[in-house]
């Protein structure tokens, strides 16, 4: 028996298809107009179609040279993006009610500290950084920074 | 004479000194577009008088389109869709050593651009205003898919992939309301999904969290670890940046027009002028192969266009009301309110202030050497600080400038998946590039589609029947098989591309 070996080419080519198909199935849902032949499924079923005849050009220019390297999985690294993504949604769920301030502060703090910064930079950086965010977006720009628990402190 | 002495006025030249130097600081900060700094600047236009506050506006969209290209060459950011086009070559180029080279290039062929539009305008707006008066939603919807069919020409990698990314980026700009029957598509029931995926949101995600998702991914590798960044001395990048513009005054002259012309035409702006103007470049280049690695042709034929497109944006929106971008949006609302009603007779009405803004355009542009330059001085220290410090610093404003967008937290789950999203296509080796222009250029190719498709009752042939939609729909299909034939042509003949790749290596 043959053995297929998956290429990276292989895994993103069948990846297009898979995402393509599901489009495609979810595009079949949405309602065209009585009088028209198009509708909001349309440009959607196009897309979806491309998507799909993409990935699977990928994947037969793939099977007919041989042009990527194996599929490798470094778990260590996805680990670390994982990590760095977990502190990015526990910043946007404690945004609001922790406060920018407060939730600025320890994510840089925690960022700084992931990519290699000593104790003593992570803190004066992200105190720092977090003055100075404030003051370019609160003060100049006017944009509505959460205050959270600290609303009432706010300046 | 009262054009001049207006030009002259000590306070409008203040304003557009400032201004051009906030555009500048504004559009270098990852994450914060020109658009954004026009915005925030609106509500201090309501104390100005008609012509400061549109110079005002002027000022900082022709210095924040510029600034647009430091983030992206120093951090490989593009602060705006139009840098986008050509951030591969101005971040290689900064890779190198040569970060101030890369920019001053930018800044120098932006000003050439910039000056170019605005004589352009200033000669011939009335020209324009006509021969954009023929357009309808028929020439939109082929211009645009013109458009998109760039992505395919400047990405550096197999059609296939190519394509694969610009679909990506399409099925992210079907995300919302759907704008034929009002029906939300792919919104999962989350309501902040109605408006769909702002694009600002959208290149923060692709660009910036997916270099820092990069950078995580190596963090621990010794062989990865960022080396003490080389800059070049100033007045070696500006003797460089000269010469390299000096050797390619022919792409200026060539991309200056073209980026005016294609902004001229509603909807087009800035990005698609770069990207259009890119595309051309390499295709008329002798060096093709050198693009995408650090090649200052691309850069200079971007760089003129998307500035002069700036110019031309303001064409439809003083003539017609229509924005050519969407800081001429925000320009017309300010024109309504200062009691100047954009419109065909706008020349008659109120030529003197539109002759004023055009000086003011051109004062800006020539302001911009002085302030952009001073923007790349501030901004190129970046690139000395140690990737500990600059990783957090790059992720907070990029999560900061993606929630002041919509003032929303939800912009930072878009940032997130998006940010995945532009990872997973690194590791499969898609081209992020094409996947901005699929999300910029996605709803004006569906919104004007189905806008011929209302009025030709679901007919595809007056798509074309006029004599311009005809020419450019010819173009853009006979483009569109052309690359399907070479994506095919990958599969057929496997070897011819192992053969090139061996040349190339």
């Amino acid at each position: 028996m043959t053995k297929i070996r998956v290429t990276s080419d292989f895994v993103t080519g069948g990846a297009l298809v898979l995402a393509g198909s599901a489009m495609y199935l979810g595009a079949r849902g949405f309602s065209a107009p009585p009088t028209m032949s198009y509708g909001a499924g349309f440009f959607p079923k196009i897309v979806a179609g491309g998507m799909a005849i993409s990935g699977l050009l990928i994947v037969l220019a793939d099977l007919r040279a041989r042009l990527s390297e194996q599929a490798a999985f470094d778990v260590r690294g996805a680990g670390r993006v994982a990590l760095l993504a977990a502190m990015i949604a526990a910043y946007a769920l404690a945004l609001n009610p922790l406060g920018f301030h407060l939730a600025t502060v320890c994510l840089l703090f925690l960022v700084t500290r992931f990519y290699g910064g000593g104790w003593i930079s992570a803190g004066v950086l992200s105190v720092a950084a977090t003055l100075i965010l404030h003051f370019v977006f609160y003060s100049v720009m006017r944009v509505s920074l959460p205050w959270g628990v600290m609303l009432p402190f706010a300046w | 004479m009262n054009i001049l002495r207006g030009l002259t006025d000590p306070t409008l030249l203040a304003t557009i000194a400032v201004c051009t130097l906030y555009g500048a600081l504004v559009g270098a900060l990852p994450g914060l577009s020109a658009t954004m700094a026009v915005a925030l600047l609106v509500p201090f236009t309501f104390y100005m008088d008609p012509v400061t506050a549109v110079a005002a506006i002027v000022a900082t969209t022709t210095t924040g389109i510029f600034a647009g290209d430091i983030s992206g060459a120093l951090l490989r950011i593009p602060g705006t869709p139009a840098s986008a086009a050509y951030v591969a070559d101005s971040a290689t180029i900064a890779e190198r050593g040569q970060p101030r080279t890369a920019l001053f290039v930018s800044l120098f062929a932006g000003v050439c651009g910039g000056i170019i539009g605005v004589c352009a305008l200033a000669l011939a707006a009335p020209l324009l205003a006509d021969f954009s008066k023929n357009f309808s939603s028929d020439e939109m919807f082929w211009l645009a898919a013109l458009g998109l069919s760039c992505a395919v020409f400047v990405a550096d990698a197999p059609p296939a992939k190519t394509f694969a990314s610009l679909f990506i980026g399409l099925a992210v700009a079907c995300v919302g309301i759907d704008i034929a029957v009002g029906e939300p598509r792919y919104t999962f029931g989350l309501y902040d999904l109605f408006d769909g995926v702002e694009f600002i949101s959208a290149m923060i995600g692709f660009f910036a969290l997916t270099e820092l998702f990069k950078a995580a991914a190596v963090r621990r590798d010794p062989a990865t670890r960022i080396q003490a960044p080389k800059m070049e001395p100033l007045g070696e990048a500006i003797g460089n940046a000269l010469r390299e513009i000096k050797a390619r005054w022919k792409n200026i002259a060539r991309s200056g027009p073209m980026g005016v012309l294609i902004g001229v035409l509603p909807g087009a702006g800035a990005d698609v002028a770069a990207w259009i103007a890119y595309a051309v470049s390499r295709k008329f280049s002798r060096t093709p192969e050198k693009y995408g690695h650090g090649h200052a042709e691309g850069l200079v034929d971007g760089g003129a266009a998307n500035n002069a497109a700036v110019s031309g944006a303001w064409t439809p929106a003083l003539v017609f009301g229509i924005p050519g971008d969407s800081v001429t949006a925000i320009a017309i609302g300010v024109l309504m309110m200062k009691g100047l009603n954009p419109g065909p007779d706008i020349f008659e009405r109120s030529g003197e202030i539109v002759y004023t803004l055009f000086g003011a355009f051109l004062m800006a542009n020539i302001f911009m050497i002085l302030t952009g330059g001073i923007a790349i001085l501030l901004a190129s220290q970046l690139l000395r600080m140690p990737k500990h410090m600059l990783m957090p610093l790059v992720l907070a404003l990029s999560l900061i400038g993606g929630f002041a967008v919509l003032n929303s937290v939800f912009s930072i789950w878009i940032i997130l998946v998006l940010g995945f999203v532009g990872y997973a296509m690194i590791l499969g080796g898609l081209p992020i590039a094409p996947a901005i222009l699929g999300v910029v250029l996605g709803p004006v190719v569906e919104q004007n589609f189905m806008t011929s498709m209302i009025k030709s009752q679901g007919a595809l042939m007056p798509l074309f029947d006029r004599n311009i939609s005809m020419v450019l729909g010819g173009a853009t299909i006979l483009i569109w098989s052309l690359c399907l034939y070479r994506a095919i042509r990958t599969i057929l003949k496997p070897n011819e591309i192992n053969d090139a790749k061996d040349d190339i290596s």
